[in-house]
Order: C-alpha cells, then structure tokens, then sequence
C-alpha cells in the first residue's frame, strides 16, 4: 500500500514553481524524510498532502486515493504537526487536543481516552490542565505533536518540529517518532538537521527548488556521490610503514602519507578496517589516533546542490 | 456540530481574556457611570405635558370637524395647547424651524388628517402622534357604523370625551435621565467596538497558525466561518448582558417595559458588528490596520449616532450625517422603545442592522474561498 503517491505535481505561486513536476511514492510504515534547504517546497509539499493547497496540476493519492474526490478521507488518515506550533495559548493542553479531536468527530468517552492518549505519548499528562501559553517552547511543540495524533491517523506529517528546543524535548520528540512509526504509522518527516533525519528516517528524498534531486535510503543517498571510505591513522612514527602491504590489502585504493597520517582510501563496498589495523599492530607501529570519514548526508547535499542545507 | 464547537471554543477564549472583558465588560460600565454622573443636571428627567402645543389648520368635512373638535376639547384638558393657523404653508413651516415649543401640525382636509411631525423631540411628537391615531381609529369606525347602520349611531358616544389620559400618562411617565440615557447608548457603543472581537478572532486565527490546523481536520469553511460569528456574537452578547446588568441594578437605569425588543435590536447590532469585524479580518492580513480603521471610524459614528449626546434635536447637515450613521437608528428605535412606547423604528434599525451584517458575511465568506487563512 502507498501512504502517499503524487504524479506529475505542480505548485506555483505567481511566477514561482513551489513544486516543479514531482512524481514521489511513500511505501506504508516508512519514515520517510524531507530533506531541502530553506524555500525548496517541503512545506509546500506537505500542506498539499493535507488539503490546505490547491493542486496546480498533476495528482496526489492518500492511501491510493485521490484526495480531490475524497478529501474527507485524505484528512481523517492525516495528522499533520505543523512547521508553525499551531495551538491556542488560552486553552489548557487538555482542551487544545479536545477541540482538535472534536472537529475530526471524535465524541464522548472515545474523545476523552484519545485526548488522554495523545497527552501521555507526548510526556504531557500532568500537565494537562496547564494553559497551553504557560507551557516552555519544547512543551508547545509537544502539544502541537498531540493535537496531530489523537484521531489516530494512519499518515503523521512533521514539518520541522524540532525547530528552536533544547536538546531534552528533541530527543523525546524523535523518540516520539519512532514510537509512532513502530505502533503502525508512516510518518513523513521534514528537516534542515541532516543528524535527525540520519537517525530516524528510513527512506530520505533530497528537494531543491520543488525537485526532488535524490531518493534512497541514507546508504544509497551516500553512494550516489562516493563509492569509497576514507580512514586517517595517526601514528608516532611513519618511517617502517611499507606502503605496498597496505596497498595489497583487499579493497585499498590508495595511500597517502603526510607527516605523521596515513590516509587509506578504500572501497566502500569491502570492509577491511580490521586487516588494516591488523597491518599496523602487527608490524608494531603504534596508533595515536584512527578517524574514519564517511560522507554524510551534508556533503551529499552539498555536492547535489551545490550549496549548504542551513546558510 | 462542528459549528457549535467552534463557537464555544470562541466564547471561552473570549472569557478568559483579561483584555477582552476590560474592554467589553469593565470599560462601558466606567464609561455609562462617569458620564450618567456627569451629566446628571444637563438631562430633564420630569417631562410636563403642558409644555406641549400642536397647530392645526381645519379644512375638514363636517363631521370631522365636529369630531376633531372634541378631540382638541379633551387634549386641552389634559394640557396639550392646540393654535389653529390659517395658512398650511405656515404650519409647515413652524414645524420644521421650531418657532416655538410645538410638537407637530395637524392639517384637516376633507375626510382625510394630515400629520406633520416635529422630528426633534421625540417624546412630545410621540405623545400627539398616538392620541391622534387613537383618535383616527375611533373616528373610522364612527364613519363606517354611521354609513352602513345610522341607526345605531347615537349607541356610540361620538361627541364624548375620550379617554386619552391613560395614552399620555403611558407616553410621557418618563424622560431619560442621563444615566438612562448613557447606559444604553454606552452598551450599543461598546457592541459597535465589539467589531474589533470579530477582526480578533479571524486574525488570532492566522497569527496562531489554528486557522490552517482547522481547515486540516474535517471542519469545512462554511462551518469555520459561522462558528466564528456565532461564537463572537454570544460572546458579544454575553458580555452585554453583564453590562445591562450593571446598568439595571448598579445604575438603576430603566430600559422600558419592553426588554424583548429591546433584546432584538442589541442582536442585530451584535451581529452587524461581528459581521463587520470578521470581514475586515479577512480583508486585512494585520489585525492593526484593520482594528486601527475601526478605532478610527467607530468615534465619528457614534458621535453622529447619538452616543454621546441626544441628536434627536439635529438638524440641518448634522441631521443628515446622522442619519447614516448606522448606530444611530439602534439607539434611537431603543430609546423609542423604553421611553415613548414607540416601534417605528424598531424594525428599520434591525433591517439595517442585518442588511449590513449579510453583505459582510458575504464578502467576508468570498475572501475565504481563497485557500488556507
Ligand atoms: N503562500 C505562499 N505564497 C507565495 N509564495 C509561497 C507561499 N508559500 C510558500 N511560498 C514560496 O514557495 C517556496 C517554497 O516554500 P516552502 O515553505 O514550501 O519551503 P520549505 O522547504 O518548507 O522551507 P523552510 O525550510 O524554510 O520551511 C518558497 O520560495 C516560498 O517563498
Ligand atoms: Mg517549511
């Protein structure tokens, strides 16, 4: 089953194409992420998933149907935590869930145990009847992920809702993420923070200008721009080291050696890390130091783009 | 369903709002208490019915004449001083400048009574006016019974006096006195600011980003858009209420024996507010600009509607700006309501009021169409 599916879509604003043309699948129960600097139509994307764009042209489908024909059923399956926290600061926590929930249809006792559920996934329970305005930024975005999940919805969308918190609420809410995703929710997730959508997601598609430029697991991402490893080993002295044993090692590429490092360039698809340690053990040169560098997804964004994910 | 959420969510926030209940609630009792008290001496409180006098021109049919006569004889006696005046031009013409004291100019032709009406003093005009229709109502069936069955007619006390007293002490028991008279002009200017709740709650829909969440959910436009009016008018209306209350049994003011009306009229002007604000919260993305237009205009309307000073003795341009003033027709079918008995305006002022309301409405539910908030 496809979460989400769109084909051929557009998106224009005046003269600027917010989304340019996309085709994109969202397999049920993957974390899928957004990944695209400022103003490269993640946003844009996911308000039209959740109805409050119109469609230019091309289609999207909500669990294979179309949400023109059945808006109603494209949002009962979304829920949707806005980039902008999106509560009412004169409401309890309690409350903003309740009002939520009631405009899904939610009623009586059903209402009462998935607002209690929404607040106890979020770490909120106790302060339920706390007015939402007297609540901490990490607290808010808490309650705005609880105001996206009481109806249950099949599909949970993130747009950036780790923006702006301390690292303790950030790490609550992806483990949040996780948890939703493992009691049976496809979640889509957007983000500038390359780390989280590394730890988290198990699909990433890569947007610039309304484009998606890239899609794969984070491995598939990474090879797209290298196919090999780098390891730096620092050592006291370089003067026994025999270049050919190392090159003769199954998957080395190439050696360099400067000052007191050698850097071995390997492929990524052999794992030789222990043979090459072995070499140097084994011929008692002593290692000060071993620095692997593997591309991450920044520097896959930056050779994609040509520019940096956050400016 | 969903309306009615929204609507309570609405009334809740409203009275929770330390700034909405200083505003609505706090801030026209300080108003009608400071400017009752201010102006207690200025405002007449005994109204004497002999200080009314009326010109009449007779060109009437014979019977009418006769009847018209014993009209003037009972008036007279209850103290309405009648001037017969010779030219009708002349009469009419007192009665638009007011030459002296004199309520109206009753002009007798044929069969046929002509009413010109003094618009400047609406208790006098009142007090003729009714005691004349009575007394048209009486004449008529007279006529009709004397026609169809002339037999009966000496059974009907044509030529007795009638019975007027009970009209008149029914018009003229009471003047506003200033507290009277602030306490529902305060309380129909302060619903004329509650236009700032309707701006409020559409743009604190856009600054909180809620808007947009709600049209997420399977709430539909149509009901966003009439929760919103129905939830800011009852808040509006709630926070009458507390007003009036205050002015009824703090202020001891009097509102009239008739508090129903008076209720539809607050209504209709709670809804052509609202209406007013929802649509200029939709016209204007920053709740300043708009709330500012509002706080610029509202002072001028209510000046010109009599908020602060009776315009009923206006005349001239001031009279005609006046009568635009949309705020003016609330108070005055109000004050015509409690104190003189009167409904002429009563339906006028609610048509105007809602007239307005729904071309707000409407404009308002056109900007919408547009996606997201
Ligand atoms: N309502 C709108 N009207 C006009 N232009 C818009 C509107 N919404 C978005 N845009 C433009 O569309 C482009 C994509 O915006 P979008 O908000 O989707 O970006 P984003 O990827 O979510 O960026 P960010 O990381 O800053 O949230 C931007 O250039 C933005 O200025
Ligand atoms: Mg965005």
């Amino acid at each position: 089953m496809k979460a989400v599916k769109f084909e051929r879509l557009t998106k224009r604003f005046g003269d600027l194409v917010a989304i340019d043309n996309v085709n994109l699948e969202i397999e049920e129960g993957e974390i899928y992420g957004f990944l695209g600097p400022n103003g490269a139509g993640k946003s844009t994307a996911i308000n039209i998933i959740c109805g409050l764009l119109k469609i230019d042209s091309g289609k999207v489908y909500v669990m294979e149907r179309d949400i023109k024909r059945e808006p109603d059923f494209a949002k009962m399956n979304i829920g949707v935590v806005p980039q902008d926290i999106a509560i009412y600061g004169e409401l309890s926590a309690y409350e903003n869930v309740s009002f939520f929930a009631s405009l899904y249809g939610l009623k009586g006792r059903e209402l009462k145990e998935s607002v209690d559920m929404a607040l106890e996934f979020v770490g909120l329970q106790d302060k339920a009847n706390w007015m939402a305005n007297k609540f901490s930024g990490g607290m808010k975005r808490r309650l705005n992920i609880a105001c996206a999940i009481a109806h249950k919805p099949k599909i949970i969308i993130l747009d950036e809702p780790t923006v702006g918190i301390d690292p303790q609420s950030r790490n609550h809410i992806l483990e949040s993420v996780k948890k939703l995703n493992e009691m049976g929710s496809t979640v889509i997730y957007t983000s500038h923070y390359m780390e989280e959508v590394e730890a988290i997601c198990t699909k990433i598609s890569i947007i610039d200008h309304g484009k998606i430029i890239a899609e794969g697991t984070k491995e598939e991402l990474k090879s797209i721009i290298t196919d090999t490893n780098t390891v730096m080993i620092t050592v006291t002295s370089v003067a026994n080291i025999d270049e050919n044993k190392l090159k003769a090692i199954n998957g080395v590429k190439s050696i360099d050696i400067d000052e007191n490092t050698v850097k071995i360039v390997s492929y990524r698809d052999v794992s030789n890390l222990d043979k090459i340690i072995h070499y140097f053990t084994s011929d008692g040169i002593a290692i000060k130091n071993i620095e692997t560098q593997t591309p991450d997804l920044e520097t896959v964004f930056l050779t994609l783009t040509g520019r940096k994910l956050r400016d | 369903m969903r309306v009615l959420k929204i609507a309570l969510r609405e009334i809740k926030e409203n009275f929770r709002s330390k700034k909405a209940m200083v505003f609505m609630v706090l801030f026209p009792i300080v108003l009608m208490t400071i400017l009752g008290f201010a102006f207690s001496n200025t405002f007449n409180g005994d109204h004497k019915i002999s200080n009314i006098s009326v010109e009449y021109t007779d060109n009437g049919s014979k019977e009418l004449s006769k009847g018209f006569n014993n009209f003037v004889d009972s008036c007279e006696k209850l103290g309405i001083r009648f001037h017969e005046v010779k030219e009708i031009a002349s009469g009419i013409n007192d009665v638009r400048n007011v030459k002296y004291n004199c309520a109206g100019y009753i002009v007798l032709r044929g069969n046929n009574i002509v009413f010109y009406k003094n618009d400047r003093d609406f208790v006098d005009t009142n007090i003729v006016e009714t005691i004349l229709k009575t007394f048209v109502d009486r004449f008529n069936v007279v006529a009709v019974v004397a026609k169809e069955n002339p037999q009966s007619l000496s059974k009907i006390n044509v030529s007795g006096n009638y019975d007027f007293a009970e009209i008149v002490s029914l018009n003229s028991e009471r003047q506003p006195s200033s507290y009277d008279y602030y306490s529902i002009t305060m309380l129909t200017l302060i619903i004329l600011y509650g236009s700032i709740s309707g701006i409020y709650s559409i743009n604190s829909e856009r600054v909180r980003n809620t808007g947009n969440r709600m049209l997420t959910t399977l709430a539909k436009k149509h009901e966003i858009l009439l929760g919103k009016i129905l939830g800011s008018s009852l808040s509006v209306f709630l926070q009458s209420i507390l007003v009036f209350l205050y002015s009824r049994f703090i202020l001891k003011a009097y509102w009239g024996n008739d508090i129903y009306t008076i209720t539809l009229i607050i209504i209709s002007e709670i809804i052509f507010s609202i209406s007013l604000g929802i649509c200029l919260g939709f016209l204007f993305k920053n709740s300043g600009v708009a709330s500012g237009i509002v706080n610029a205009i509202i002072p001028f309307i209510a000046f010109l509607g009599g908020s602060y000073f009776s315009v009923d003795a206006a005349v001239g341009l001031f009279k005609n700006l006046s009568d635009i003033s949309p705020i003016k027709w609330t108070n005055s079918a109000i004050l015509n309501v409690a104190f003189a008995n009167n409904y002429n305006d009563v339906l006028l002022a609610i048509i105007i009021n809602l007239a307005c309301a729904f071309v707000f409405v409407f404009l308002a539910a056109y900007l919408f169409r547009k996606e997201a908030f």
